[in-house]
């Protein structure tokens, strides 16, 4: 029970970030500002049914809502208007360029990485609350461990994204680094 | 390795995202995308250092003991502690202990349980589970701890074993003496000297008039003895571990080793899988010897002729009573029984029985094969093993 009111929390605090974004994204114009707030209900009335209430499915609707800012930089997005507009749906194809040509800017991230961390977190704490009830542990201090990670991923993450090292992003270098030794170690052991 | 259930949720939301940041060609969310992968690279460590564990109870089949395993854990994570048991132990409360350790952290696995099959069990291995705080990773590793447990069968004190005087030559060990042992003060005829005999048993009068050297015998103290033939063969442990014919078989044995030790009998027991030999003896202490090697007995491989090669000569010299427990339509015992015979020894035979289920034909011709196998033979007993061994009712003849 603990999970699914936690869930709830993380949930609606995600829908609240995830409209402030797409009150200044394109969505703004396709749908009413108020009415995107009606998307509060979703996780409210997947508790009510039994459900986790931060599920993949709210999270698409919530992604969708925070990223359409993204399409407007999308070479892919912009040759599927052009098939529209091939197709013969001239008018749709140059309403909805106007639209997104005119968000050209990138996505914050520190917004798209606080909806991603909250809804890892509920999907953690969904997961382990059963097994840890049946263990006899309280869940407290997992949730406490994951509130403290959490909170740090979203405040050095950005940091650690904004190094640039020799004008290449120190994550990636990071990454490729990391794969390049796990692969290394994975030839050695096998020969 | 098992990818778990949260490392699975997070690397489908990476994964999801990755797939959308290529879509919108966004550098933003691919950024982002790793954020999930974050928390599975948590560290985690648990060392767990056992400090006591005892164990008490249980000596015998059925009754309750107690375990008490007391560690220190240390370090950051959950660890999950299980003490290994077998299958056929009963548990009363719980054999595992989970605790969330962040610093120190004292783990207890206290439990109490029945052992519903005799044996001797070494409880050493605690199984250790160190897990993830968001439970993404997990490694297993085992501990040993020194507890041991000794479970003897439960001693079915069987009050009385039946006698048929009218075919007996002499009805029963209770009333018969030893062939072997210290003679007493009863006279009970005067024979031929042999080599080896005491002087001071020599008779000089009968010497004189019969012109060479005759002795005095005298009836030796002690009872007759009892040597119980347990067949511990593969077939014998057909049916539940906790209930099948060896369970049974060592039941009897140790009911009828107890009831002849008691009543100042010299009883021996031979194990057939294992030739396992020991000779007859009086007292406490070989109660003791047959309950522990009873206690120890696991499943083996001989026949009754190979069994009796190797005890005929002890055989000829004590001349006991020989018990044998088995399952005849298997060990096929009319050999053995007329080898037995042969040397003027009484033989008794327990035959075990239990429920079959099964095709009906071939019921039939497994009871076929039982009665041809018990056909000849006399002095047999059939049991089933699901009967008390306490009504048991062995008809001893010589």
């Amino acid at each position: 029970m603990k999970a699914k009111i936690i869930n709830l929390a993380l949930a609606e605090i995600s829908v609240l970030i995830a409209v402030s974004i797409a009150e200044k994204s394109p969505m703004a114009l396709l749908v009413p500002v108020n009415l995107l707030y009606a998307i509060a209900i979703i996780p409210i009335a997947l508790l009510i049914m039994n459900r986790n209430p931060f599920g993949f499915p709210t999270f698409i609707v919530l992604m969708a809502l925070a990223t359409a800012k993204a399409l407007a930089n999308s070479e892919i997005f912009y040759s599927l208007l052009d098939a529209v507009y091939y197709l013969g749906f001239r008018g749709l194809a140059e309403y909805v360029e106007s639209m997104f040509s005119a968000y050209e800017s990138k996505p914050d991230i520190i917004p798209l990485l606080s909806i991603v961390v909250l809804f890892s977190m509920a999907q953690i704490i969904w997961n382990i609350e059963k097994k840890l009830e049946k263990w006899n542990i309280e869940i407290g201090y997992s949730i406490a461990v994951l509130g403290i990670v959490g909170t740090a991923i979203i405040l050095f993450y950005p940091i650690v994204l904004s190094i640039h090292p020799h004008g290449f992003p120190l994550l990636f270098a990071g990454l490729i680094g990391v794969s390049a030794i796990l692969i290394g170690i994975s030839l050695i052991v096998r020969n | 390795m098992k990818v778990r259930e949260v490392s699975y949720t997070l690397i489908s939301i990476t994964a999801l995202l990755i797939g959308w940041g290529i879509i919108t060609t966004s550098y933003e969310i691919i950024a982002v995308s790793i954020a999930p992968l974050l928390f599975l690279a948590v560290p985690y460590h648990v060392s767990v250092k056992l400090r006591d564990a005892r164990i008490s109870g249980g000596e015998f089949v059925g009754d309750v003991f107690e375990v008490k395993i007391v560690m220190d854990a240390s370090g950051f994570g959950i660890v999950k502690a299980m003490h290994r048991i077998p299958e056929h132990f009963m548990v009363e409360g719980k054999n595992v202990a989970a605790s969330f350790v962040l610093g120190k952290s004292e783990l207890v696995i206290s439990y109490r349980a029945r052992a519903l099959r005799r044996g001797r069990y070494k409880l050493k291995d605690v199984v250790l589970e160190i897990e993830h705080p968001f439970l993404a990773w997990r490694f297993v590793r085992k501990m040993e701890v020194d507890l041991t447990l000794d479970v003897r069968q439960k001693l079915r004190k069987i009050k009385k074993v039946e006698t048929l005087r009218g075919v007996a030559k002499s009805p029963m060990p209770d009333v018969d003496v030893a062939k072997i042992g210290v003679p007493g003060t009863d006279f009970r005829e005067i024979r031929d000297y042999v080599p080896g005999d005491p002087m001071k048993f020599v008779n000089w009068k009968a010497t004189a008039r019969r012109g060479k050297l005759m002795v005095n015998q005298y009836e030796v103290e002690g009872k007759k003895a009892v040597w119980i033939f347990l067949d511990a063969n593969s077939y014998m442990a057909f049916g539940r571990s906790v209930r099948n014919y060896l369970e049974c078989g060592i039941e009897i044995a140790n009911a009828l080793a107890y009831y002849f030790i008691s009543r100042g009998h010299k009883v021996g027991l031979y194990v057939l899988g294992h030739g396992i030999c020991l000779h007859p003896d009086v007292g406490k202490r070989q109660f003791r010897r047959i309950g522990e090697e009873l206690m120890r007995l696991e499943i083996g491989n001989e026949t009754l002729e190979e069994a009796f090669e190797k005890c005929k000569k002890l055989l000829a010299i004590y001349k006991p009573l020989v018990i044998l427990i088995t399952r005849p339509e298997y060990s096929n015992p009319k050999r053995f029984s007329s080898e037995i015979i042969k040397l003027g020894i009484p033989i008794q035979i327990i035959a075990l029985r239990g429920k079959m289920e099964g095709d009906e034909f071939a019921l039939k011709l497994f009871e076929i094969m039982r009665k041809s196998a018990l056909k000849g033979l006399r002095n047999v007993v059939e049991w089933d093993i699901e009967r008390p061994t306490t009504k048991l009712i062995a008809r001893v003849v010589r």
